[in-house]
């Protein structure tokens, strides 16, 4: 159920206005409800994820017995080979057929991905680990664990909720209170996220199937504009479902992590990871990388262990040789800025000048990893890649300065965001103490019709959601 | 940015009258849509079929604002085009449409305008449930064009179903027929489908577009709104390939295949209420009964086609469907011509379709046949 569709704001509003009447019993409210929404994308699916829940929960309480390792290494290995028996199949059986030549059908079974299984699982390895490591206390009740793992604003596309953050606040849900701020911040955020997901995103999605449609028979210059449409989509799309899951989660007097904080206006990779999807960077760097010994072991150490990590989040994002390898050229990037760094410390002045050329420049590696991403087919991602980079085909393409101005457009709005993030407190104290009424009002309605204009008949599911 | 000092009204009170203001505007905004809708935005010269094709649901926008338009106009007589591609007049752009074209000479000669209702793909069930939508909405259907085609006789495998797009209104405006062909629209939905049920967000999203929607106009004229904000913003729209057939060197393999070959079946066919075409003619005939309905079988590429046409099964089908035709046409008293050597071959774009000079031959036809039919009815507009 996607957060633009009808039937979600109709679960929206029945589960926020019994959750706010039922005093004593809104933790039920909301198990009950998480339930009710996961259901939705089947039995299967949702069994799945129950079970996956239990196993974790009864993991975290095995870990005050004495066979804690035992626990731990079961609850993290069963959550694995969930995962990697959903997710990475076909990709393994794929692979092995064709190194046997042995025809998939022999030995195929009908595996279907479970909606949000990447998210979730992640979140339930985290708990385990934060149990293990003595970093939060193990979840007694499972009804405050099944929120915390189901919570409907969340488990399809995440924000990646830690137990440390979310499973106190998760515990206090009883305490909850109505507040006319935080529901409107919420409102809010869920208006924002709506605009960009069915103003922007799904407005560019028929363009940019249709130029990668073409493959390899893009010109140079299609594949910039591919990438560039791309990289606003995704970050349309990705960040708009973000938005709309943290204004979720304040309506029920929740607060999640942030995903997303303009990732173009960065500088280099550190500084992208540390803007794009926030929490899966975090955990693959909690959970991946300091485990491989960070930075402690070793200057070549470190940088072997950053594209070994960024190899595993490109793969998380799907079974296919096209992630692995956006996550490697991910992982390469970074390696080569820390060298970077390493090299040029303290003999680099970063004026306004240098950091806008930064920020250009990394833009630009930034839309070539995309077209890793996007890419369906592998065989095509060579010639598709040489054609961007060679420039050999220079041809323009009909509408080539809209798209240019398109692209140039959405990138202003980037900025626009950036600033307005930068300084939302202020803009929140201008836009309540000296805007009047009649002009909110106008402003409230145009948003509100823009929304209803641009939403499709037919939906274009999130980005994010097949993960 | 600095906030300064507060505004009077900014607090709680500031925050109800933002949400009456907003509710107000909005309000406002449905009114001055429902009443200041031009037609040129769902409709020009026809129906937008890249909308249409995504929510059949639209038809009701267009036909509210053709109605609005024959109101303030005092439109006394006026004709309704229904049909497929051909009459809709593909693969060319409105302005080269057999409407557009039926409309210029009417303008000359001081003939009742023309409105196009044709849609690609449409079938008999289509027509027939648009002439009880075109009743239900208060348009006349006094002077009706329609064309069919040969392939909309043949067996269907079990698709293309007989109502294509509006089967929800017919169900609506007559289950009795919408029962009778039921159990074909359920094979040739499983076909498509393969038999998956329709799923709970379906059911929700069609109840909204058929039930809510129309009462609010924003949602109701949406998808209209948003593709002319995409024209206004110079977003390129995809369209056909109109040139002549014979600089169309892939023309020929692309109709060896299945679907057009369906189109041309030699097979015998079935002319009794069996076939869900006939059962749907039969319906339109009768509706008809008594008003000014001109059927018309389109014409055909005998030259592309050559093999096809000049098949025994072929040429047999055709002057059964003609003699049952013209049957038809005596018992309910309606015109019927056969078009399909009407129109020179270098006119046509493929196997049906015609370039923009063939839609003008064919506007050119229909109206000598519907004034030498109605000699004298209309007088001569100065």
């Amino acid at each position: 159920m996607g957060f633009h569709t009808p039937e979600f704001f109709i679960l929206l509003v029945l589960s926020f206005a019994v959750f706010s009447l039922a005093r004593g019993k809104r933790l039920w409210v909301l198990a009950a409800f998480d339930a009710l929404f996961y259901l939705y994308a089947g039995v299967l699916d949702f069994s799945l994820l129950a079970a996956a829940s239990v196993i974790s929960y009864l993991s975290g309480l095995g870990m005050t017995t004495r066979y804690r390792k035992v626990w731990y290494v079961l609850g993290v290995a069963l959550n694995l080979l969930n995962l990697a028996f959903f997710k990475y199949y076909y990709f393994v059986l794929g692979n092995i057929s064709k190194v046997l030549t042995v025809p998939e059908s022999l030995w195929a079974l009908r595996v279907v991905l479970p909606i949000g299984i990447s998210f979730y699982t992640f979140q339930l390895i985290a708990y385990i680990v934060d149990v293990y490591k003595d970093r939060v206390e193990p979840a007694r009740s499972f009804l405050e664990f099944w929120v915390f793992i189901s919570f409907f604003g969340q488990v399809i596309a995440g924000p990646i909720m830690r137990a440390d953050v979310f499973l106190p606040q998760v515990k206090r849900t009883e305490d909850y209170r109505f507040d006319l701020d935080r529901t409107k911040k919420g409102l809010l955020l869920l208006l924002v996220g709506l605009a960009k997901k069915v103003v922007i995103a799904d407005t560019l999605a028929p363009f940019v199937d249709a130029f990668f449609s073409r493959g390899a028979g893009m010109s140079s210059v299609d594949v910039w504009i591919a990438a560039y449409l791309f990289g606003f989509q995704i970050y349309y799309d990705f960040s708009a479902y973000s938005d709309m899951a943290l204004g979720v989660g304040k309506l029920f007097g929740f607060e999640l992590t942030r995903n997303f904080n303009t990732p173009y206006v960065s500088q280099n990779p550190q500084e992208f990871w540390r803007r794009w999807h926030i929490t899966l960077s975090t955990w693959v760097r909690d959970y991946l990388y300091i485990p491989m010994g960070g930075s402690r072991r070793g200057y070549v150490r470190g940088l072997v262990a950053v594209i070994v990590a960024m190899c595993i989040s490109g793969l998380w994002h799907g079974a296919s040789w096209t992630f692995l390898l956006w996550g490697l050229y991910h992982g390469v990037l970074s390696a080569v800025h820390r060298v970077w760094k390493t090299l040029t410390a303290g003999k680099i002045r970063s004026g306004g000048l240098v950091r806008a050329l930064n920020v250009l420049g990394y833009l630009q590696l930034t839309m070539i990893g995309w077209v890793f991403f996007r890419v369906t087919d592998a065989k095509v991602l060579g010639p598709v890649l040489k054609k961007m980079l060679s420039f050999s085909d220079l041809s323009l393409g009909p509408h080539f300065r809209e798209y240019v101005a398109v692209i140039l457009v959405l990138y202003a709005l980037h900025w626009v965001e950036h600033l307005a993030f930068e300084n939302r407190e202020q803009l929140l104290r201008w836009w309540q103490e000296r805007i009047p009424s009649p002009v909110k009002g106008l402003v409230y309605a145009v948003v509100i019709l823009g929304i209803l204009v641009f939403t499709r008949p037919k939906e274009n599911a999130f980005i994010y959601f097949q993960f | 940015m600095r906030a300064g000092p507060a505004r009077a009204g900014s607090g709680r009170a500031g925050r109800v009258m933002s949400v009456c203001y907003c509710l107000a505007f909005f309000l406002l905004s449905q009114v001055l849509m429902e009443f200041l809708m031009p037609l040129g935005l769902v409709y020009q010269h026809r129906v937008e079929f890249e909308i249409l094709k995504d929510n059949p649901a639209d038809i009701d926008c267009v036909l509210d604002l053709i109605k609005r338009t024959i109101e303030r106009e005092g439109i006394s007589e006026y004709f309704i085009i229904l049909g497929d591609s051909v009459a809709y007049s593909g693969p060319g752009g409105p302005e080269q449409s057999v409407s557009r074209y039926m409309n210029d000479i009417a303008r000359e000669r001081g003939l009742p305008p023309v409105f196009n209702l044709a849609v690609p793909a449409a079938q008999a069930g289509d027509f027939y449930t648009l002439l009880l939508k075109l009743e239900e909405k208060g348009i006349s259907t006094d002077n009706v064009i329609i064309n069919l085609i040969y392939g909309g006789f043949v067996k269907r495998d079990p698709r293309p179903p007989v109502v294509y797009w509006f089967y929800r209104d017919l169900e609506k405006l007559d289950p009795e027929a919408y029962e009778a062909v039921r159990l074909h629209l359920d094979q040739a939905q499983a076909a498509e489908t393969g038999e998956k049920p329709r799923k709970i967000n379906e059911q929700i999203q069609e109840f909204l577009q058929y039930r809510v929607f129309p009462f609010v106009p924003v949602l109701k004229y949406r998808d209209f709104i948003r593709d002319a904000i995409f024209r206004k913003a110079g977003v390129p729209r995809t369209t056909g390939d109109a040139r002549p057939w014979y600089e169309k060197p892939y023309l020929p393999g692309l109709l060896k295949q299945a679907e057009y070959q369906r189109l041309f079946s030699p097979e015998p066919v079935v002319l009794d209420d069996s076939n869900p075409n006939v059962f749907f003619l039969k319906k339109i005939a009768e509706l008809q009964r008594g008003k000014n309905l001109f059927v018309f079988m389109s014409p055909v590429n005998s030259e592309l086609m050559k093999e096809e046409v000049s098949r025994p099964g072929y040429r047999k089908n055709l002057s059964e469907i003609n003699a049952f035709m013209d049957q038809l046409a005596r018992d309910y008293s309606f015109h019927y011509r056969d078009l399909s050597d009407a129109i020179p071959q270098e006119l046509f774009s493929d196997h049906l379709h015609l370039v923009s000079g063939g839609y003008q031959k064919l506007a050119e036809i229909l109206w000598e046949w519907v004034e030498t039919a109605n000699q004298g009815q209309w007088e001569r507009r100065e």
